[in-house]
């Protein structure tokens, strides 16, 4: 026995009781030939003797999958790897009526199970009666109350899993449950609610008095707005600083390397390739842990389900659902967790939307892109900077949202939508359990990045500097290499939309990560020996000032610089990206013309801006 | 026999049929909302928004289309 899985409903308490059984050591595994992935972590030393892995799954109403992550469930369920025998089935005693069903099947499936029945502090604080006896009599098995808020029962539920036989024999997936048998299992689940567990509680009322205000037509907006602004904000202002930090370090380093090393060969690779690389992800972390914290944190209170709620009827019109709400937000700290999340959309034809015009969502990958455009064109007026910024936000919500439409009613003959969103009750979010969360899924992002953005980091290194490796100038071996002669000889591509071969160059970089394309510009322009940031930026953009053709015209004019931004705002320029939406979707063809469409619109828009503005 | 949508408020009626597509009806059962349950409509959001229904220890957000399946008693 060295896998047990934790099964249960949405919202049944089954992620804090993981915390619980777990501590700080969960990890989040993936195997091979499937996207799948699913939190995991050893038991507790102090809990018990034998040691076993504990496996959170996502929650499932039951066993007859009806959205991606309810089928990763049971794929995790039945998988070879883990040879999963026994369960610990996660019951919200508050809900055991409607939570019945799952025991049953879980049960018939063939696998040993432990009932922990959680909330049960709702039921002490109430003083409302909770009966193990005549639960553990009609389940069949070991019951045992949790106490999510305090972790009372942990220890004995661990101990009654170490002490449950191995079943006869291996558990098999479920054959189909006529409705009739699932109306007869839920009333048994209905009797049993009306012997083991009191009146009705309270806190269904409270949480319906917030709901008052929560869901109320203008408070509602209001209060949804506010919310959504302070995550947004702190997203970018808080991650700000932290961001900063790790660039410094990295620019840092690169620096230190240098110094005491020289510019060899080799030391050029380490510093320039793989250290550089790993900052280009590692810059992200701050912003994208800020932004899990604060979706674990709305999660776990209960308010998600209402924000998607409200959100729902605007995302219809276009094909979407409310649950697409998480990830569309997600997409503009990063597209990669973004796609991850939209794995919990109900239907296909939604998710598939979705994860069509997540990479729209302004990521902030392009953020020090357009911060160097958007000086460009207004050097001396914040105000008017700051209006394109918000522009080129609110340009890329729209296209991608009339893109979503268009999408759909491409697809739109196949089965139509649902959004059947249970609203859970109010609680207030337990610090440990969301900061745990959120630390395991940044965990996961980076481990999916990394290894993309790193290659594609190496080759590019490996592009510019060769064949002139010896060249001791930075701007004369750039402009020898491998990428220059790419560059020069897709100029005629870039010619339209007012470039010359070195912003091709740069826009070519841009696929290891967008913001790569800064420090193309500044290596292209031969900016190179000024380490800090403000002063690199001033250089860059006198530099491009002065940048000429080779007829002596102008390279970057209002027209051209603009050209650009209309191209950042559009593209899919992310290797990643690409890499997790195939993934994701299980289809090639999918990502590939993803792709293609977004970046060939985003070429045509840069065209015609160009052409326009000149 | 009238669907959901059509009841007033914070009343509570008895639900007799659910006539959506399989997948539907059958998420809704599992969630816990089943013929011969008492239901009411808590709210229903603005500009033909979902409505927030809720049975028992239930409460779910439907869209129109989902709640004019459920069906529940005329009075």
């Amino acid at each position: 026995m060295k896998y047990v899985a934790l099964v249960g409903s949405p919202n049944s308490g089954k992620t804090t009781l993981f915390n619980w059984l777990t501590g700080r050591r969960q990890r989040v595994v993936n195997y091979p030939g499937s996207t799948v992935d699913i939190a995991v972590g050893p038991v507790l030393e102090n809990l018990s003797e034998k040691t076993f892995e504990i496996l959170d799954t996502p929650g499932t109403y039951s066993l007859f999958p009806k959205s991606q992550d309810e089928e990763v469930t049971l794929r995790t369920l039945y998988n070879p790897q883990f040879q999963i025998s026994k369960v610990i089935l996660v019951i919200d005693s508050t809900q055991l009526d409607r939570q019945w069903h799952l025991l049953r099947q879980v049960q018939e499936a063939g696998f040993q199970v432990v009932v922990a029945l959680t909330m049960s502090d709702l039921h002490a604080r109430e003083k409302s009666m909770l009966s193990l006896e005549k639960v553990q009599s009609m389940a069949g098995c070991p019951v045992v109350a949790i106490d999510g808020r305090l972790g009372g029962g942990v220890r004995e539920l661990v101990a009654q899993v170490a002490a449950l036989p191995l079943p006869p024999v291996t558990p098999k997936p479920l054959a189909a449950w006529p409705v009739e048998k699932l109306q007869q299992v839920f009333r048994q689940g209905e009797e049993l609610a009306k012997l083991a567990v009191g009146n009705r509680l309270q806190v269904f009322d409270q949480s319906g008095k917030w709901d008052r205000v929560l869901l109320h037509p203008l408070w509602g907006s209001l209060s949804f707005l506010l919310i959504m602004t302070a995550l947004f904000s702190s997203i970018y202002w808080l991650a700000a600083p932290l961001m900063d930090f790790v660039d410094s370090f990295f620019g840092w380093s690169v620096e230190a390397l240098h110094s005491r090393w020289g510019n060899g060969l080799l030391v050029n690779f380490f510093a320039d390739g793989i250290l550089a690389g790993a900052g280009a992800v590692l810059v992200f972390v701050p912003q994208i842990l800020i932004l899990f914290l604060g979706i674990s944190f709305l999660e776990d209170s209960g308010y998600l389900a209402r924000a998607a709620t409200l959100i729902d009827r605007p995302l219809s019109k276009v094909g979407l659902n409310g649950k697409a709400f998480v990830p569309l937000l997600s997409g503009f700290a990063c597209a990669v967790p973004a796609i991850m999340a939209a794995r919990a959309i109900g239907s296909r034809k939604e998710r598939w939307l979705a994860t069509f015009i997540i990479p729209f969502m302004t990521c902030s990958a392009r953020l020090p892109v357009y911060a160097l455009l958007v000086g460009f064109l207004f050097p001396d007026d914040a105000f008017v900077a700051g209006l394109l910024m918000t522009g080129l936000y609110v340009g890329a919500l729209v296209v991608g949202f009339v893109a979503a439409g268009f999408l759909n009613l491409l697809v739109h003959k196949q089965s139509s939508g649902f959004l059947l969103l249970e609203l859970p009750l109010y609680r207030w979010p337990q610090p440990l359990v969301v900061l745990r969360n959120s630390m395991r899924r940044t965990r996961a992002y980076i481990e999916k990045t990394a290894p993309v953005i790193l290659v594609l980091a190496i080759s590019l290194w490996l592009l510019t500097t060769f064949p002139n490796y010896q060249l001791e100038n930075e701007t004369e071996r750039l402009q020898g290499s491998y990428a220059a002669s790419v560059g020069q000889w897709l100029e005629p591509a870039f010619k339209p939309m007012g470039g010359d071969w070195r912003v091709g160059v740069g826009l070519v970089t841009a696929f290891a990560a967008r913001e790569v394309f800064v420090s193309s510009m500044a290596v292209l322009f031969s900016i190179t020996d000024v380490d800090d940031e403000d002063s690199l930026r001033a250089g860059l953009l006198a530099s491009m000032r002065k940048a000429t053709f080779p007829d002596g015209r102008l390279v970057f004019t209002t027209a051209s610089v603009s050209a650009l931004l209309v191209f950042f705002m559009l593209a899919l320029q992310c290797i990643s990206t690409s890499a997790v939406a195939f993934r994701e979707m299980g289809s090639a063809s999918f990502a590939i013309a993803q792709l293609i469409s977004m970046n060939v619109l985003a070429y045509l828009a840069a065209i015609v801006t160009y052409s326009v503005m000149s | 026999m009238v669907p959901v949508i059509n009841i007033p408020l914070n009343t509570e009626r008895k639900v007799v049929d659910i006539t959506a597509e399989s997948v539907i009806r059958e998420r809704l059962l599992e969630m816990g909302l089943a013929p011969g349950r008492g239901i009411r409509v808590l709210r229903r959001l603005p500009f033909g928004g979902p409505l927030i229904v809720q049975a028992g220890t239930l409460v779910v957000a439907l869209r129109h289309s989902e709640a004019s399946c459920v069906w529940v008693e005329a009075t």
